[in-house]
């Protein structure tokens, strides 16, 4: 028997103030109750957009762009209702849990809406205590908000909204800013709390391999509309789709696709397996692997014994040695706090070591100055706009060399080789700020290479990227180490990449380093649960089809191992 | 040639007290407050942390009264031993919270610049008449700078009763900042939301500071640690392509002036992405605020209403006899002269 419709979109159109551009074109949408949505497309399909007219903050609060068609919450007209109506019938959990924790401790911030709404305090507690359980926060309740680690920041900020007791909850991609180990956490919630409270979620989410095991729909916008809607085994047979519009499906799905199989795709790793198994008849191929570890070339960086503590005492490597080759592709995984970003902001002398030695091409990074260093190694933060500081894309790019006190013709030449490697001539005039935001990453990219560095750092460079930004970045990175010989080190939590590009992994954990060999090698290791590691999906059906194989590490590689060999 | 070697002395001794007291002095205090932020201890200072001292368990009330009577009582009372007394309650009130040393060192570097800065300009403009280029008091000079100086600096004899005004002055302003800054590092962020909100509290009657207000205060106040934690970043976005941000290695002023150069260079540069993060960081906070039904209606409840124990009592009515003596001090005469001279 179908349940109740809880919300309804009619035909609904959206622009933002001071903007031409429709970014809702002709929504329409029925959710029942109970259901759980996931939500995705690339960044900038308007998901988000969705989410504030669903919630009401469009038109309550943007109140002066356009919005034609309606958008109906239990029955309730969302433009009829002032916001703290809606409020109660539709909670939104954002992407960073720092935005939306406002007291000092778990419990005082949960109790924060309900307070607002002026409920009697007997109420407040009552519903404080109940969210805090459901979303796994009661056992820390007292502590200060700034005590606790990413993904216990967002299980609060869940509890604030389960608070409200709404009808539907919408996260918009709860977990991009989280480490593989909060991301786990917070999704295993989510799902808790929809089976608990019967509520209806929509989740906007990239990651869809771990998250359409828990869809009833799946729905794919592109550009203002609507292209997929419908249940994950069905909408993945039109997979073709996902991929053009820059969104990854889930592994599994992706490799049954691609072999051929049409009806009903399967998306958890038990359907693959049960999909996969009966077709490995006979011998299969062996082999097919990277380049290997230090490919043999001179040593570019160095490092012995080191330590560093930070002023407030905290120890955040302790002893780290390894060795890294001219024109490896290294991948430096682990949780957060594991040491990854002070490692790497020694390698290119932001800080200082407390004990031990770090040398780039022989220069100890204690005794030489960092405006030598910076020639040898470049350093891409992740958030982009941190970075950019000029008026125009090419003093950008020019900013660099200059401080370096290099000619103006070499900036010249420097400048045009970096507009055209990275595809960025057309916007030479452009304010860095003006660019989208998968540009402004390419821009922040660039104006590193202009300084032409031997080794590039790249710090969590897919982060709260979609899939196809992600790809786009991680190719560039790819093409500078094959063409340019260049040594790519990059800190990630996600697994796919790891596998796909990185032909060595280093795993570091409380200060040290805990391995240290190629990405297969990692993910055949027993002991990865014990640091929150999660094999990427295909890795694991082809440990669990192949025992004995080494590890597949993307979907081409499986794609090729489960052709049987020919053998006439 | 002796009108040649006067001109040259003159220009020396203009381009020496110009570079002393107009450039190293404030880019001494500049670069202090520098390395304080590329050290992280700024954004340190302003993140709470829980102590266990008798200021800290204080009721966030009871310290908001202390910090505005002392405040208050600075400000009007004209008396060099109460104005000592008055800072001297402040300085034990530091101890008593026991502060950790980076924060104690942030505090001094924060608060230094009041004295020198009040002392310094007091010194060269307590009685000064600019017009005339006269005192129109009696004073003791105690270093006589280039008269240029009087371009740029309002002044440029440093006068010892003019020193002695601004060491005065800036004990007022010592009082109040040591103990704003004391309030402010000792008190959770939300407690001291709830003390100015429910500053008192029975039933529905309340006094207090409109919520919104202080709410807006203290997500301010909560916002200053990652606005530092952005500056760091973009500073090291800027070392990394080449823009030298290291304190001079030496004392040579040639360094000193490069040092500071590049840490203006740096500041320009830093401006748009840092308000670009902060605006694009409240806007999110405020969609989060309004979907968690903020300001949805004019009397909103409280899960914790804090009550004053038997401490925070006695350390009530001490502070309030201070201010009901203090008030009757002024009564008698012990009034400041209206306006503070900076």
């Amino acid at each position: 028997m179908s349940r109740e419709v809880v919300l309804r979109i009619e035909d609904l159109w959206y622009k933002y103030p001071f903007s031409d551009e429709w970014v809702l074109k002709g929504i329409n949408l029925e959710v029942r109750k109970g259901e759980f949505i996931v939500l995705t497309g690339r960044s900038g399909c308007g998901k988000s957009t969705l989410a504030l007219t669903i919630c009401g903050y469009i038109p309550h609060v943007i109140d002066k762009g356009v919005m034609k068609g309606r958008v109906i919450v239990k029955g309730i007209d969302t433009k009829t209702k002032p916001l703290h109506h809606l409020t109660q019938l539709v909670g939104v959990v954002l992407q960073n849990p720092e935005d939306q924790l406002f007291a000092l401790t778990v419990e005082e911030d949960v109790a924060f809406g309900p307070e607002n709404l002026a409920m009697p305090k007997e109420e407040i507690i009552r519903r404080v205590e109940r969210a805090m359980r459901d979303a796994g926060v009661y056992e820390i309740r007292d502590r200060p908000i700034f005590a606790l680690s990413g993904g216990q920041k967002q299980r609060t900020a869940i509890a604030g909204i389960l608070a409200m007791e709404p009808e539907i909850i919408i996260f918009d991609e709860p977990t991009s800013d989280l480490d593989p180990q909060g991301a786990m956490a917070v999704l295993s919630v989510i799902s808790e709390i929809q089976r608990r409270r019967d509520v209806t979620v929509i989740l906007i989410e990239h990651r869809l391999d771990e998250v359409s095991k828990y869809a009833d729909r799946v729905i794919l916008m592109e550009d203002g509309e609507i292209i997929v809607d419908d249940e994950p085994h069905k909408a993945y047979t039109r997979l073709n789709e996902f991929l053009e519009k820059g969104v990854r499906p889930p592994q599994i799905s992706e490799a049954a696709y691609k072999y051929g199989w049409r009806d009903g795709m399967p998306i958890s790793l038990e359907e693959g397996v049960q999909l996969f198994k009966p077709l490995v008849n006979g011998p299969v191929r062996i082999d097919r692997h990277g380049t290997g570890v230090g490919a043999g070339g001179r040593v570019a960086i160095e490092v012995e014994d080191l330590w560093h503590t930070y002023p407030n005492g905290v120890t955040a490597l302790k002893g780290v040695s390894l060795t890294i080759r001219e024109g490896e592709f290294v991948a430096i995984i682990g949780r957060n706090g594991s040491g990854k970003s002070t490692l790497s902001q020694i390698l290119v002398g932001l800080l200082k070591p407390t004990r031990g030695t770090a040398r780039i091409y022989g220069h100890d990074v204690r005794e030489t100055p960092m405006t030598e260093i910076i020639k040898y190694v470049g350093y891409v933060f992740q958030n982009p706009d941190h970075q950019l500081f000029t008026n125009t894309v090419e003093d950008e790019l020019a900013f660099g060399p200059r401080n370096l006190g290099l000619d103006e013709e070499e900036v010249r030449r420097r400048v045009e080789d970096a507009l055209q490697v990275l595809g960025l001539e057309k916007f030479r005039d452009r304010h860095p700020q003006s660019l989208s935001r998968g540009q402004r990453r390419r821009l922040a990219v660039a104006t590193i290479l202009t300084m032409q560095p031997k080794i590039l750092i790249l710090d969590e460079p897919t982060t709260g990227q979609d899939w196809g930004h992600s790809v786009k970045l991680m190719d560039l990175a790819k093409r500078l180490n094959r063409e340019r010989g260049i040594t790519v080190i990059f800190i990630t939590h996600d697994m796919r990449v790891v596998a796909e590009y990185a032909e060595r992994v280093i795993l570091m954990h409380n200060g040290k380093i805990i391995f240290d060999g190629e990405p297969g090698e990692l993910f055949r290791s027993e002991w990865l649960p014990e640091y929150d590691i999660l094999p990427p999906y295909i890795t694991q059906l082809g440990m669990n089809i192949f025992p004995d194989r080494p590890a597949i590490l993307s979907v081409e590689d499986f794609l090729e191992v489960i052709r049987p060999v020919e053998t006439g | 040639m002796q009108d040649i070697l006067a001109i040259l002395l003159d220009t020396l001794k203009f381009l020496f007290d110009f570079t002393v007291f107009f450039i190293l002095g404030p880019g001494v205090i500049i670069l202090l407050i520098y390395r304080l932020i590329l050290r992280g201890a700024l954004r340190r200072f302003f993140l709470y942390e829980e102590r266990d001292s008798f200021f800290h368990k204080l009721d966030p009330r009871v310290k908001i009264f202390w910090t505005f009577t002392v405040t208050l009582l600075a400000s009007i009372l004209d008396d060099l031993l109460i104005l000592s007394l008055l800072f001297l309650w402040v300085v034990l009130m530091w101890i008593a919270a026991k502060p950790p040393r980076d924060k104690l060192i942030t505090m001094l570097v924060l608060l230094l610049p009041i004295p020198i800065n009040s002392i310094f300009y007091q010194g060269i403009r307590y009685g000064y008449d600019w017009w005339s280029r006269s005192f129109i008091y009696d004073v003791t000079p105690i270093y006589e700078m280039h008269p240029g100086l009087d371009y740029i600096l309002g002044g440029h004899i440093l006068t010892l009763e003019g020193m002695y005004y601004g060491a005065f002055q800036s004990l007022r302003i010592l009082v109040a900042a040591g103990s704003g800054l004391l309030l402010a590092i000792s008190t959770a962020p939300n407690a001291l939301l709830l003390g100015l909100t429910n500053f008192i509290k029975r039933g529905d009657f309340r006094i207090g500071v409109p919520y919104i207000l202080s709410f807006a205060v203290v997500i301010g106040i909560r916002l200053i640690p990652s606005l530092f934690e952005d500056a760091n970043t973009i500073i090291n976005a800027a070392k990394v392509r080449g823009l030298s941000m290291s304190p001079p290695k030496s004392r040579d002023p040639r360094e000193l002036i490069k040092a500071l150069r590049n840490a203006i260079k740096v500041f320009r540069h830093m401006t748009v992405p840092l308000i670009l993060s902060s605006l694009r960081k409240g806007s999110n906070m405020a969609i989060a605020a309004d979907l968690r039904a903020f300001r949805a209606k004019p009397n909103r409840t409280y899960l914790i209403e804090r009550r004053l124990n038997t401490r925070d009592w006695a350390y009530l009515i001490i502070t309030a006899a201070v201010f009901i003596l203090g008030w009757y001090l002024a009564y008698i005469g012990f009034v400041a002269t209206p306006g503070i001279i900076l």
